[in-house]
This record gives structure tokens, sequence and C-alpha cells, in this order.
């Protein structure tokens, strides 16, 4: 049992870790708004052969 | 009534059908040319799936703003405090997007917008409907980017971020922040807290791990209580000062006193630790606290589109020319030119000519009234007739519409409190807890003083009241989410306690009560002509096929006639050659010109249909009562409430709604201040008071009124100042939701007798030490669990139909 000394201070760096993390998280505004991203995963993306145009383009330049 | 319903707005359409856009390769029906617009707009633009993804009814689109008055955002100087420059040349437009109302319209704006040449990225937030364009504007000019979103349906108007709007998302932000620390930390303490339980019960775990484990959990635990439940301390400390304890003081003491208890035995090795429930509670409620400041950040930012009632820019006589100046710029005297169509920019006297203007914003009559020279024209309002000019004479805060809002701010501020069940309760409580802890201290004190300190505080935790602070938040966010499934929009959380103890309901009537749309009434045909009444209607319906006029959506009958050589005239009537013969219909002047004719009756609007200038029939034209209109008032009757009907529309036709509804109180011409006065009148004599409307003119009362319910087709604006919003349009909603308050008031009730209960048994038993603290721990999570699976019933749609004798709680 004496991996607990090891562990319990690991545990704790790792959760300073996610706390640190959504903290940034929720500066960066990943926050602001809680319902669009959730459905705009969903929609397909439309057939656009405008935006595909400029895709090559970059892909020529690069 | 037809079956046809607008593809776009959902809107019912009367035969025949005239306006129709192929969606996705099927031709589907469109209510109006504005629909048509916006949906072949959005087709040609290939993003025809929008309407697969879309929930719900987009709004209706009835005028498209012209170009030039957008194009005042392209000068410099208008573009100021909304318009920031950023890399590579390009700019950021903050707009705000109204007409937002789900996640697909999102994606339509965003692809849409980025499709546009010149737009480098769009981003469009669903919560606050802001909007954040990067674009070049050596590409594309900025009034082009605006055009590009009106063609979709949408209004924007420029965003310019206040003190208000910093302060809320930093609300938000804090509020998340508070969240993530407590989440996390309740998770990992939880984590500690099993492994302290099952050494607790097996009695064979070494004092060094036992020691171990509680160091971690209080440092865990110690920014959860720290930081996480500060706004608790807050709130309690503002209480206590006040001398009116609520919610807050019995929890700020439960989680303070776990914590200082748990502190006390990690490091002096004696007494139990409860980290796990000060984290787990602190959780809970935050996350209860958080739905809250979201519907009330939603409110609050709903009223920010207050500008969208005004015009962006007008035209203003400048040395004997028209010229476009915004509209931040009118001065009082300064000459404006209203073309039809157009927003009327600021009060103002009409200097010439005659026209027909629509008040509906203000007065709720949705029929067009007209304006002769020396008339007073009001801000907000929309010149449907004749291009004519106006002398200002008001301007933004002195304006009519000004003074309505100045209304509603005030009578939001008066708005009489409702007093929360579990707020009286706890203060009760909260008063024996202290009384009993103190009583406990001072008679252990004599009997084993080392003790007394110790099981002082254990009394403190066991009765920490969490299944009481669950017992009414638990309840109200199930019913809630019921009532938001009937299409009940609940914006304010006193919505459905207020519900309950209602008296007096009362109803506006336009828009309401009624659809708001124009429909036939009756048909008297003059003696002579010898026409049937079937006849004068098709060939009415023959002629106003061709207008866009709102009356020619009356008229729903196929027509058996054909015009030709029709003409528009606005404000008159419309005229055309029907088989030969030369008619007329419209105001009685027009049709028959010359020949003073009175209508056969003052009620509602008369057209009188000529042929070759001879009078043939009267057609009445009046408002068609919501399909549930009248069983909603049998039922609202029948639940022992009094409903009054208030309205800004004459006379005769609010009696007319009123004898075919059975409402008994009414009373008509009233204007927003004498409707406030009323309901200020009926809670003096100690009425609780329901508001039901959907007008501009409304606003005041909504928000005076100690329950307000704004209907889903009214303005934002009046959306704001209600308590809730039935979105559905379906008058029942509101009977049923009655019903809930009760059924909602009676869990609340039982809830809170549970959590009462369990807290007065545990409390004896704390005192005298009898309580092991894993049993305490599980007494406390079972009452919880109690307590909402209680609440979450009401989530469930009753097991009883509406109607039936159950409903009549």
């Amino acid at each position: 049992m004496e991996s607990l000394i090891i562990l319990l201070p690991l545990a704790l760096v790792m959760i300073a870790l996610a706390t640190v993390v959504l903290l940034w998280a929720v500066d960066d505004g990943q926050f602001d708004d809680l319902d669009g991203p959730a459905h705009s995963i969903l929609f397909d993306e439309p057939h656009r052969p405008a935006a595909t145009d400029t895709q090559n383009k970059n892909n020529d330049n690069g | 009534m037809s079956d046809n319903r607008c593809f776009h707005c959902s809107l019912p359409i009367d035969e025949p059908i005239r306006f129709f856009a192929t969606i996705n390769g099927i031709c589907q029906p469109m209510c109006c040319p504005g629909c048509q617009a916006v949906a072949e707009a959005i087709v040609a633009g290939g993003l025809g799936s929008y309407y697969q993804h879309r929930v719900g009814s987009t709004s209706q689109q009835v005028t498209l703003e012209p170009v030039e008055e957008l194009a005042i955002y392209d000068r410099a100087d208008q573009q100021q405090g909304f318009v920031h420059p950023a890399d590579q040349g390009c700019m950021v437009a903050n707009l705000i997007i109204d007409g937002i109302t789900c996640a697909a319209c999102i994606w339509l704006l965003e692809n849409h917008l980025s499709a546009l040449h010149g737009v480098v990225q769009v981003s469009v937030n669903l919560s606050t409907h802001e909007a954040e364009i990067t674009w070049q504007p050596d590409q594309l000019p900025l009034s082009q980017l605006l055009l590009a979103i009106h063609q979709i349906g949408y209004r924007a108007s420029p965003w310019r971020a206040d003190q208000q709007e910093v302060r809320l998302k930093q609300e938000n932000r804090t509020f998340i922040r508070r969240l993530a620390v407590a989440g996390i930390g309740a998770m990992q303490v939880m984590m500690y807290a099993i492994a302290l339980y099952s050494g607790a019960i097996s009695e064979d775990m070494p004092a060094l791990h036992r020691d171990l484990l509680r160091l971690f959990s209080a440092i865990i635990a110690t920014p959860v209580v720290l930081y996480s439940a500060a706004p608790f301390y807050r709130a309690a400390w503002r209480d206590i000062k006040l001398l009116h304890p609520g919610m807050d003081v019995p929890v700020a003491i439960a989680i303070g006193s776990a914590y200082l208890a748990s502190l006390w035995a990690t490091f002096f090795a004696e007494g139990e630790v409860y980290y796990d429930s000060a984290t787990m509670f602190t959780f809970f409620l935050l996350t209860g606290r958080y739905l809250e400041l979201r519907a009330r950040h939603a409110t609050i930012r709903a009223a920010r589109s207050l500008t969208g009632l005004l015009p962006p820019s007008c035209l203003k006589a400048v040395s004997g020319h028209f010229i476009r100046v915004p509209v931040t710029d009118l001065q009082v005297n300064d000459i404006v030119r209203i073309l039809p169509g157009d927003t009327i920019p600021a009060d103002g006297l009409l200097l010439q000519g005659t026209t027909s203007i629509n008040e509906a914003m203000l007065t709720g009559e949705h029929l067009p009234r007209k304006k002769q020279s020396g008339d007073s024209l009001l801000c907000g309002t929309i010149n449907m007739g004749h291009p004519v000019e106006m002398r200002v004479t008001h301007v933004t805060e002195q304006t009519q519409l000004a003074g309505i809002l100045q209304l509603q701010r005030q009578a939001q501020q008066d708005k009489p409190a409702i007093a929360r069940l579990a707020d009286k309760v706890a203060g009760w409580f909260v008063l024996f807890v202290l009384l009993v802890a103190v009583a406990v201290y001072w008679v252990w004190s004599g009997i084993a003083p080392d003790d007394a300190f110790w099981i002082t505080l254990s009394v403190l935790v066991i009765t920490c009241p969490c299944a009481l602070s669950l017992a009414t938040p638990a309840c109200l966010t199930a019913a809630t989410g019921y009532l938001h499934r009937l299409g009940l929009l609940v914006t304010r959380s006193h919505l459905l306690e207020g519900l309950h103890s209602v008296h007096h309901i009362i109803f506006d009537k336009t828009g309401t009560l009624t659809e708001g749309n124009p429909a036939l009434a009756n048909v008297i045909v003059i003696n002579d002509t010898g026409l049937a009444p079937q006849t004068v209607v098709e060939l009415a319906a023959g002629l106003e096929a061709h207008s866009e006029h709102p009356i020619a959506r009356a008229f729903a009958t196929p027509g058996r006639y054909k015009a030709t050589d029709v003409h528009n005239h606005t404000g008159q009537g419309i005229d055309g050659m029907i088989d030969g013969a030369h008619y007329r219909l419209g105001r009685s002047d027009f049709a028959a010109p010359g020949q003073q004719l009175t209508p056969p009756d003052e009620q509602g609007q008369w057209l009188l249909l000529s042929r070759q200038h001879q009078p043939v029939a009267w057609l009445q034209i009046t408002d068609t009562l919501r399909p549930q209109a009248v069983s909603t008032i049998e039922r609202l009757h029948r639940l022992g409430k009094t409903v009054t009907l208030l309205s800004g529309d004459n006379a005769s036709a609010v009696a007319r709604t009123t004898r075919m509804l059975g409402i008994r109180h009414w009373l008509a011409e009233q204007r927003p201040e004498q409707k406030l006065s009323y309901i200020k009148k009926m809670q003096a004599e100690g009425q609780q008071v329901m508001m039901v409307g959907d007008g501009i003119n409304d606003v005041p009362v909504l928000a005076g009124a100690d329950v307000s319910v704004a209907m889903g087709n009214a303005s934002d604006l009046t959306r704001t100042s209600a308590d809730g919003v039935l979105i559905s349009g379906n008058l029942e909603h509101l009977a049923d939701a009655l019903c809930l308050a009760a059924r909602t008031q009676r869990i609340i009730r039982q809830n809170l007798l549970w959590a009462l209960g369990y807290n007065l048994t545990a409390l004896p038993l704390a005192a005298t030490g009898m309580v092991a603290p894993w049993m305490a721990a599980a007494g406390m999570t079972l009452s919880s669990l109690l307590v909402v699976s209680n609440a979450l019933r009401l989530s469930r749609p009753p097991a009883f139909l509406p109607g039936s004798a159950l409903w009549k709680v």
C-alpha cells in the first residue's frame, strides 16, 4: 500500500492539469455558446464548387 | 380553414396558392413573395438541407429591406464601434442577428455568408445571436454582407458591446469556472471517500492511510469550498444583513460547517470527515444555479433587439434635397421623407398628403390607420401608403416608443415579488437548527465538555438541508422541461409558482385570442343588384388575387373569375375588368365616387364592391379567433379563474369577440398606461393577475403583472417582458400549464415534508451521538434521491387526458 505515497500526489497533479485545461477552455470562449456547436457537427457540408476552387488554389500554391 | 401551410414559415395559406419555390427538387407552397424570395435565395446558395435540419418554423418574411437603407453602413463614421480592423487588411464586424430560432439557422448563416467572395470567416453564436464576420472590405462592401443576411430572411443590426454585455459574459465564464472546479473536485473527493468508507466499515484501514486520504481530500476540497461555493456565502451574508434568511443561509452553514468539521477531524484525528458531502452538495447546487443564470441571461439578451425596431437610416431634407442620413443624426424640426414600406424613424407631424400607417406595433390594431396632413406619426410604425414628408417633433428618448419602454422598466421594478415556499420554510428551518445547535452545545458542555464542539458540528452537518434545498428546484426544473415540450417556454423561474396562485387572467385581443390576420366575416348584397353573396365573394377574390395587401389574405375562396387590367390604389382599393365590366373594391368613396354611402354596421372594416361605379355589395373584414380560444376560455372559467379582455381596439370589435368567447369582463380602447393602471388596481385589491399578450403595447402590462405570458409570434421585446412565451401558439396549453402548476405545488409540498421529516428524525439521533458517519451519508443521499425522483414525476405527461375530471385540480 506504500504506492499510495506516489499515487495520491500523482492524482493531485492530474486533476490540477485537468482543471487548468478546463479553465483555459473557458477563457478561450469555448463555453460561450453551448448549443450551436453541438448541432453543427450533424449538418453536412454543403456542396460548393467555389469552396473547392479555393482549396485547389491553396494546394497548388503549397 | 385550409390545411395548406407555407413551407418556409409554416403560416397557413389560403387557396389559391400563388407563390411556390422549388426546394430539394419538390415544388413547395409559399405564403408570400417575401418567403418565396428567402427560400429561393437559400436554395440558390446550395443550402436547401437547412429545411431538413431546422427545428420548428422560421419567422415570416414580409418585407425585404431596400439596399440603399443598408448602404449607410458603408460609411466609415457609421461603422464606428462595431467594425474593427484585423490582420491582412481584413475587417471584423460584430452584428446582432434577429430571427435565429435553432441550430440550423446558424448553419445556414455561416454557410451562406462564407460562400460570398471576400468573406474570410463567419461565426454565429446560437445562445447570444451575435455574429462575428471577418471580411475584406476592398472586395465586398459591408452593405452587401448585411443584404446577404437579409436575403435569407434574417435581420442584422450593428452590435456595439456595452458594459452590461461585458458583465454578462464575465458572469457566465466565472460561473463555468466555479462549476468546473466543483465538478472535478467532487469527483476526486468522492473516490477517496469510497476508500475511506470501506475502511471504516471493515475497520482494518491503517491510521496512516486514513490520514493520508483525508489530507488529500482536504487539499482538493479546499478550492471547491472556498472558490466554487463563494456565491452561497455572499448571498447568505446579504440575507443575514437584511435579517431575511433564505435558502442560502442553511446552504452556507451546511457547506461551511461540514468543511470546518472535516478540517478539524483531519488535523486533530478525532471525529469524521465530510469532504464528499460538502463538495457534491456544492456541485449539485451550482448546477441548478447555472441553469437559472442561463435562462436569465437569455431574457436580458433578447431585450437588445430594441434597436431593430428602428430603421438604420432615413431620408432627410437638406437644402431642398433628400439625402440618406443615420437616424441618430435626426433633430427636432427636421423634414423627413418616408417611402411606402418604411418604418417611421421618429415621432412627427405629417406635412402634406395622405397615407395609411400600420400602428399595430404600438396599438395592437392590425388594420392600417388613415393619416392626413397635420396628423401625428409615431416612431416605429410603418407607412403602408404613399411617400409622405413629416416634420420631426420628438427624437430617440422623447418618442412614444421610448415612453412605453420606460413604462415597462418601471413596471418591472414595481412587480410584486412572489414569495417562494422554500425560502419561507428555510427561514424557519435555519432558526430552528441554530437554536438546536446552541442547545446541544450547552447540554453537552455540561456532560462532556471535550466532545461538545464535535457533537454540535455533527448536528449541523447531519441537518444539512440537501434534500430541503433540492426539493423546490428539482420540481421546477422537471415541470419547466415538461412545459417546454408543450410549447410554453419559461423565461423566469417564478412563473410556475406564480401560476398556481393566479386568480385573474387578462388577455389582449388582437394576435393573442385572435390570429391577427384579417378574414372575411360578412357579405351584404345591396338590394337592387340581385347577385348571390357567393358570387360577390368570388368577384372580390378575382380582384384581390392581384393584391399584396394584408386584406387580400381574407379572400380564401378560389376565384371563378379572372380579373384583367387590375390596378392597386394604395389606401383606396383595387379595380379591374371582369367579364367586360369594370369592378372596384375598396373604400366606399373609391368604389362609388360621388355617392355618400355609409356601411351597414359600425363594427369591423367594410369594403364596398361596385360594378360600373354602381354599388353592388358590402364585405366585412374582421380578425378570426384562434381555434382553441373558445375552449380555453371555458376551461379557465371552469378552473374558477376570472377572465378579462383588455384591448386597444374599438369597443364594437371587442364586444363582438367577447360575445363569441363568453368573456364577461372587458375594456376597449385601452392605452398601455390604462392597461397598466387596471392591473395595478386589481393588484391593490389583493388579486394575483396573469397577463397574456403579444404587442409592444402590452409590454408595460406584461412587465407589471404578477405572471405574464407572451405569444410566440410576439416581438422580442414583448417576449422579454414576459415570464413565459407560448411558442406553440396553442392557447389550450395555458390551461394545461395552470393544472401543471397546481400539481407542481403539490409535489413541492410532498418533497418539503419528506426533507424536513428526514432532517428532524436525524437530528435527535445525531444530537445523542447515535449515528455512524456512513449511515448519515447514506441517509442524506437517499433522501436527496427520493426528492429528485418524486420531482421527476412532473416531467412525464400526466396519465389522464385533458378534459377528464382529474384535470380539474
